[in-house]
């Protein structure tokens, strides 16, 4: 026993650490996100705090001047992005899910997935090491535009720019050889009779969302590039004064800017799909529909960049296509969120926690879509578009994505991930403190953008135009500090059930899907010596005719389930 | 309680199974292929972004062509003929891997090292000699755009040599197994490779 213990422990850091296991690697992801999900968040903190109480100390920090505030917005912005939402929503679920749902042992590439955890890694430690350099970190806004972020001549900011840069680069090849595995996976390691009509939604969407990044991401590599040697060698892609073009960054960062808020989106939506399917005890109303029209969208995703641009001397001709573009795209979206709509009626629905936490989803992201429109449309984002209602809006995409969207698939398959079930009540609790005040924090700056305040500003009392929004920003303060606040009971409800929550079993929701046959949670190589055979679509719930409303995909293991 | 120890209970795998569980590709197809074209898919984007960027910089930019006359028209023709000799060398190996001609993969595996190092042998003569004529990244943009797009080419070549280095190691061990279809993924990524100085060559050095 003690040999045994030994040998165990020889394997402690290829099992924990330098793991190729798909399972190890999607915690491993899950853990860097939320280490560097407190960081952002504690930043929103102070750039709230500034913002509502100008110029007094901020506990647990200290006065946060006017150049710590860009430094904090900037990298708030990149943290909860890049290392935050594309490992928490992309790399995590990509990597636990995308084999176990399919019906494979691992990924089709196991070591380049540990690759790309450590890439991501390193970039998080890169970014965190730029607060300790002499000139301190990037402060030029996480979108980076240049003259300010090309030269530390005007941001006096050179060390901060280049790890800045750095880090981002390590995420984009990260994440960018995270997607290439998993489309790969998903197309050669297929268990037998998973055609791909019956391959679940959260597949396809972690798909769309993989695929929609590394066709976007090359022109801001290279463009990330073109910055760092701007920053360390002095050349002049992007500076006027030695013939460089300052816009073609931003034609380069938008490029990608805009496809990237669906990689985010789109693994949110296809978990959600799959939870709805679930907790209705129905079909997924038009899975065809849906999926073609993901298609139409991420197509039209390459072509609306601009409209992030009316406002950068942008030939105004070219306005008009980019807000047409913007708006149909619109319409793919419609129609799958009315397939949901569409999916709830006459399910019988089960209102648990991952199902509320979807709705949730549903009901704030449709705040932000909606916004949108108003955004496209060039004639009135021209006097939005500095001002906290594209903060308002960007933030009810992102939010409800990563973390209503995230949130819902952690308390969905934690019982898969841990063999044990998150505490119901702690989950309602955090659900609705999350819900009041996240509303509570981004829908007052609806309102005080459309009253015109700019966003980006440090101190909104040296303006007396925007005194009249102080009461607003105090009410949103300290709704963000709840919300950021609230999380705590997640993290205490995720310590404590990883340890003391009741067992739940291979399949405690009555699921179709492959996943659910396995293990609790699955072993290594996930399916011990038979494979599952897929006989069947993955949303075959309540099917006229059979004793249960559940039907699982693979019924060759469906008996040893039972005394499994 | 270590389940892993389950994994090779069944040491004949059923058809189209083998250790990493089910294969589902479509015919002809294997992961490692379909993994380098979808490299070179994100690879293409990257690139257009490049040569987007400086194809837009040069339109309003006329004057650059007065710079492109300083490049080594000759040495830039002589690069192309050897990058194209060595996809000849490398295909050449994906047969031979393909017949399991063991010396004929070392012959033309090192052939085609040879002259993917004899590429960047020149391209750093081409180097020395502008930087000499004090031409330097940060002369103005066509110079910026210049080595930051032969260099990045030049690292991917770099980065082929040292796969086919992994390889040529493999084949003169003897010991290429497995690694047979790898020859063929590889020489994808180097015909890709030269795909990319076939639209970089012109459009650097001759749209002068």
């Amino acid at each position: 026993m003690s040999q045994d213990a030994h040998e165990h422990k020889q394997s402690f850091i290829s099992h924990y650490i330098f793991s190729t296991d798909h399972k190890m690697i999607g915690k491993q992801f899950l853990l860097l996100s939320t280490i560097m999900a407190c960081l952002g968040g504690f930043m929103a903190y102070l750039i709230r705090w500034e913002v509502a109480f100008p110029n007094v100390p901020a506990p647990f920090f200290g006065l946060v001047s006017p150049d710590k505030f860009n430094a904090i917005i900037t990298l708030h912005g990149t943290i909860m992005i890049f290392f935050v939402g594309m490992p928490f929503l992309s790399a995590f679920p990509s990597n636990f899910f995308i084999p176990l749902m399919i019906g494979a042992r691992d990924m089709a590439f196991p070591k380049l997935n540990m690759a790309s955890f450590w890439l991501t890694f390193a970039g998080a430690v890169l970014l965190v090491a730029s607060f300790f350099v002499p000139g301190g970190p990037v402060a030029g806004g996480w979108v980076g535009y240049p003259p300010l972020s090309a030269s530390s001549e005007f941001a006096g900011v050179k060390w901060g720019a280049c790890l800045w840069l750095l880090a981002l680069a390590m995420a984009f090849f990260s994440s960018s050889l995270g997607g290439l595995n998993y489309l790969v996976t998903a197309i050669t390691l297929r268990a037998k009779g998973m055609t791909y009509s019956r391959i679940p939604m959260t597949v396809w969407f972690l798909l769309a969302s993989a695929v929609t990044f590394f066709f976007s991401v090359g022109p801001l590599i290279a463009g990330d590039f073109m910055l760092i040697m701007d920053n360390m060698f002095g050349t002049g892609f992007f500076l006027p004064a030695k013939g460089g073009e300052p816009m073609l960054w931003e034609h380069l960062f938008w490029f990608f800017g805009h496809p990237e808020v669906y990689v985010l989106f789109f693994p949110a939506l296809g978990m959600g799909l799959d939870i709805m399917a679930t907790f209705t005890r129905k079909p997924i109303f038009g899975y065809k529909l849906i999926l073609w029209s993901t298609v139409s969208a991420i197509l039209l995703s390459f072509i609306v960049w601009a409209h992030h641009m009316f406002l950068s001397g942008l030939n105004p001709i070219l306005a008009t296509p980019f807000s047409i573009t913007t708006i149909l795209i619109s319409i793919p979206f419609a129609i799958i969120i009315f397939c949901m709509l569409a999916t709830l009626r006459h399910g019988s629905i089960r209102l648990e926690v991952p199902m509320l936490w979807m709705l949730g989803f549903l009901a704030t992201f449709l705040v932000g879509g909606l916004t949108g429109i108003f955004l496209g449309s060039a004639s009135v984002d021209i006097y939005l578009h500095g001002t906290y209602f594209v903060v308002a809006h960007f933030h009810y995409t992102l939010f409800p994505s990563v973390f209503f969207g995230g949130f819902s698939a952690v308390y969905y398959w934690f019982p898969k991930m841990y063999g044990r079930k998150l505490n119901e009540k702690l989950g309602l609790l955090h659900l609705a403190l999350t819900f009041i005040f996240f509303n509570g924090t981004f829908w007052p700056l609806f309102r005080v953008g459309i009253g015109g305040m700019i966003r980006r500003i440090a101190d909104p009392s040296f303006y007396p135009q925007y005194h009249q929004f102080a009461n607003w920003n105090i009410f949103a303060t300290i709704c963000a500090i709840s919300l950021i606040a609230s999380q705590s009971v997640f993290l205490w409800n995720l310590v404590l059930s990883m340890n003391h929550g009741p067992k739940a079993g291979k399949n405690p929701y009555q699921s179709n899907t492959l996943e659910w046959l396995a293990d609790s949670p699955p072993p290594h190589g996930n399916w011990g010596p038979v494979l599952p055979v897929v006989t069947s679509g993955p949303y075959e719930y309540s099917k006229p005719g059979e004793s249960e409303d559940w039907h699982s995909q693979a019924s060759n293991i469906k008996g040893e389930t039972v005394h499994g | 309680m270590d389940k892993s120890a389950n994994l090779p209970l069944t040491p004949h795998y059923p058809e189209n199974e083998g250790p990493e569980g089910y294969n589902s590709a479509p015919a002809g197809l294997t992961a490692g292929r379909l993994g380098i074209w979808a490299l070179i898919a994100s690879e293409i984007v990257l690139f257009a972004g490049l040569f987007g960027s400086f194809i837009l910089m040069r339109m309003i930019h006329p004057e650059w062509s007065e710079e492109a006359r300083h490049l080594n028209l000759v040495a830039g023709t002589l690069n192309s003929l050897v990058l194209l000799v060595s996809n000849f060398f490398m295909m050449k190996a994906s047969g031979a891997a393909g017949a399991e001609n063991n010396d004929n993969v070392k012959k033309y595996l090192v052939l085609t090292m040879a002259m993917g190092v004899l590429f960047l042998g020149v391209k750093a003569f081409e180097y020395t000699a502008e930087f000499a004529h004090g031409e330097f990244p940060t002369s103005g943009g066509f110079w910026s755009f210049y080595f930051l797009m032969t260099g990045i080419h030049a690292t991917h070549i770099l980065g082929g040599l040292v796969a086919l280095g992994l390889l040529l190691n493999r084949a003169l061990t003897g010991s290429m197994g497995n690694w047979k279809g790898r020859v063929a993924i590889t020489g994808i990524y180097w015909s890709f490779v030269e795909v990319v100085w076939i639209f970089l060559f012109p459009m650097l050095y001759l749209l002068a």
